[in-house]
């Protein structure tokens, strides 16, 4: 059976993409980051370790002279001959450059052990986080393309659908994506006839009213989220409805008649009312899903917007309804 | 550049995109979303949670060590 595709703002699709691709360059440099931040402390290491292990030589060596220069003071004793007695030099200055040797040796030591201890605890914490990293890495590097490019490709079908869609049709649905297949990527390509059970009816153009539009989900909240038109532009589009393109479809007009028109009145399309018209009733109608007594939003947040600020009551919209 | 810097980076990054990932999903709910889910998005909330995870460990490592190397 085939499900219905159900997504309700192309540019939602877009900015995730947009969202995505982002995140995996701020990944990508983060890795890159702590990877330099990591090969500078095990290089600090490595130094540290060096310093300490030649520090240990060198203070070693100074035990060796201190214990040999305390060895000659203390042969330096002799016995007198005419006494007999005994002279033994205390040797305490000797003494205690021995012991001050052994101490700053201890010290560079416990300094080299402590070094060790360290090196190996961050050894095994990078060693944990290379995995992580390397998987990540691996992850930005294979998964993220083909999941941008892949939206990207979901993005093109909604576009093309919308722009090459019927204007009315018999069973006429949304686009239905084949149900997955296990195993591999999503990218179910946008096709025609959703199943009996579960397709959308198009209702062809309805004027609805947009006290019963949900826009609580609109990523509009402001004229700056406008890109592809001005708000004042599509204001200007709006009053164009209302003065004079509404009145003239209500009466039987068809693009073709708002063709003649601009060329009568010497207008291209980006300022005529043919624009207006494929805006409104034409291949770029706004589309709602109707369910119940509401109306959710398929494509249009923006004109809805605009619609609103403008105290307009309610506008052309072609209306998707379920199959009953 | 420190890792807690690189650490609250990637974490704000990951709030921006999970904050639209949850934001696209209201607007986009059908199989073809669910598969993306399943087979993209569950494995990159495993992986940047976990690789978060491992820079903070990493850093929390690192910052005691040049506390307590001399």
């Amino acid at each position: 059976m085939s499900l219905s595709a159900r997504v309700r703002s192309v540019q939602a699709l877009e900015e995730l993409k947009s969202a995505l691709a982002r995140f995996g360059i701020e990944a990508q440099t983060a890795l890159h980051a702590a990877r330099q931040e990591l090969l500078c402390t095990e290089e600090c290491l490595r130094q540290r370790l060096a310093y300490w292990q030649a520090e240990v030589q060198r203070r070693q060596e100074e035990v060796r002279l201190a214990e040999a220069t305390l060895a000659r003071c203390r042969a330096a004793g002799y016995r007198d001959p005419r006494t007999s007695a005994s002279y033994t030099p205390p040797c305490i200055a000797e003494q205690q450059a021995v012991q001050q040797a052994y101490a700053r040796l201890q010290k560079a030591q416990e300094e080299l052990n402590n070094v060790r201890r360290w090196k190996y605890l961050v050894d095994e914490a990078a060693s944990a986080y290379s995995l992580q990293a390397e998987q990540m890495s691996r992850f930005l590097s294979t998964d993220f393309p083909n999941a941008t490019a892949f939206l990207g490709e979901k993005v093109r079908e909604l576009q093309a659908y919308l722009t090459a869609a019927p204007p009315t049709g018999t069973g006429g649905a949304f686009p239905v994506s084949p149900a997955p297949t296990a195993g591999t990527t999503p990218g179910g390509t946008a096709s025609a006839g959703a199943g009996p059970s579960c397709g959308w009816v198009d209702t062809g153009i309805q004027m609805v009213s947009l006290d019963q539009v949900d826009l609580s989900d609109s990523p509009v909240a402001d004229t700056g989220d406008f890109h592809k038109v001005t708000a004042q532009e599509m204001q200007e589009g709006l009053r164009k409805l209302q003065d004079v393109v509404a009145p003239a479809v209500a009466q039987g007009a068809d693009g073709a008649y708002f063709s003649r028109l601009d060329a009568a009145q010497g207008l291209d399309y980006a300022h005529g009312y043919r624009r207006i018209y494929d805006a409104f009733y034409g291949q770029d109608c706004i589309r709602l899903d109707k369910v119940g007594d509401r109306y959710l939003v398929f494509n249009g947040y923006h004109r809805l917007f605009v619609a609103r600020q403008l105290g307009i009551q309610s506008l052309p919209a072609r209306v998707m309804a379920p199959r009953p | 550049m420190s890792l807690n810097v690189i650490h609250n980076q990637l974490q704000q990054a990951w709030q921006q995109l999970d904050q639209q990932w949850q934001k696209t999903t209201a607007l986009w709910d059908d199989p073809v979303r669910w598969r993306f889910e399943q087979d993209f998005w569950r494995g990159l909330e495993r992986q940047v949670p976990a690789t978060l995870q491992a820079i903070e460990r990493l850093a929390q490592v690192i910052a005691q060590a040049r506390q307590n190397v001399h």
